[in-house]
């Protein structure tokens, strides 16, 4: 039930953060496995249970990063993007501009603006101020326009 | 710049579009900045994906019942240990140590009651559950990866398995428990 509801975010989240299908699939799996053994430690609210998975698929997606040495993982770019989708060149240039952010940067627009989480939700999982947030979401999304800018030019 | 931009960013943001508008077309560099944004908004929210694939439900499943089957096992060996030692505090040292002898040899007869062996033959991923080490039957998955069927059946674990072979998947599950998680078919315990 728990998954059916709420793997799907997971999964879209680990995959625009990893850019690796496979990746996705092993950090949801283990975001759940790890969210069920600690499951009597969790309290039983909905907006909660969702922060907290989140936040321990975003630990996962961190920990493979730094495995990695830093070096983002980009292979499935035609399985996040079909080819048949009408508008695949606008998103395919959109996709590549959010990937060129630093792994930090790239987290918080995920969550804010393709997850859909509210400032107060981000704030809360990263533990940081909501003003602060909101400033560095600001320029966080001032970068992204510019890169996005770039990279039209350069077709 | 970076003040009109952020002024556009918060009338965005405010969902007063003709207002950012306005202010984007002071410029050429403002206005640049306010279609990409406004590019930006209409197609990241299109990158979130839909479904999750219903192959990695099935082995979250399959994990979770693992997990579950695992915690109903038997009592830990310190659990164990804690339970049979608390009689045996009155005894005297060559009784207790015969008990404890006892003890050692029982715990080892009786080791962990669920095992899981997965063997992979051809397109199809084959899933042992033992459900106890002294049960005559093994119940069976046979995954079809290619046209997504299961199909189970139960086998007499003396008869169609050979000690051997169990070993070997046991092994291979060992050494590479991917196997083991790929692709379990919906089972409820």
């Amino acid at each position: 039930m728990l998954v059916k509801e709420y793997s799907h975010r997971i999964y879209s989240y680990s995959l625009n953060f990893s850019g690796s299908r496979q990746f996705a699939e092993e950090a949801t799996q283990e975001a759940f496995f790890r969210i069920f053994k600690s499951i009597d430690r969790i309290e039983a609210n909905p907006k909660i249970f969702e922060l907290y998975l989140y936040k321990t698929a975003k630990n996962i997606c961190i920990d493979n990063y730094r495995k990695h040495k830093g070096e983002h993982i980009v292979e499935e770019q035609d399985f996040m993007i079909p080819k048949w989708d009408p508008d695949y060149a606008t998103k395919e240039l959109v996709w590549r501009a959010l990937n060129s952010l630093p792994q930090e940067e790239r987290n918080l627009m995920i969550m804010r603006e393709i997850e859909g989480l509210s400032y107060e939700e981000i704030a809360t999982m990263e533990n940081i101020p909501l003003g602060t947030l909101k400033s560095r979401l600001n320029r966080i999304k001032i970068k992204l326009a510019e890169i996005l800018q770039k990279l039209e030019k350069r077709g | 710049m970076q003040d009109i931009r952020e002024e556009i960013l918060l009338f965005m943001e405010e969902g007063r579009q003709k207002e950012a508008e306005a202010l984007a077309a002071g410029s050429r560099e403002a206005t640049e900045f306010f279609e990409a944004q406004k590019l930006l908004n209409a197609t990241l929210t299109e990158l979130r994906v839909p479904l999750t694939p219903d192959s990695l439900l099935r082995k979250i499943e399959f994990r979770l019942i693992e997990e579950t089957l695992k915690a109903e096992e038997e009592p830990t060996f310190a659990e164990k240990l804690r339970l049979w030692l608390r009689p045996m505090a009155s005894l005297s040292l060559p009784l207790f140590l015969v008990g404890a002898g006892v003890l050692l040899i029982l715990l080892k007869s009786n080791q962990s009651r669920v095992n899981y062996y997965a063997y992979k033959v051809k397109s199809h991923v084959v899933y042992l559950l033992d459900r106890a080490s002294s049960a005559k039957d093994i119940l069976v998955f046979f995954f079809d990866k290619n046209s997504d069927k299961v199909s189970e059946t139960i086998i007499k674990k003396d008869k169609n398995v050979k000690k051997e072979e169990e070993k070997r998947w046991q092994v291979k599950s060992d050494k590479n428990p991917r196997v083991l998680l790929c692709s379990f078919p919906s089972y409820r315990a």
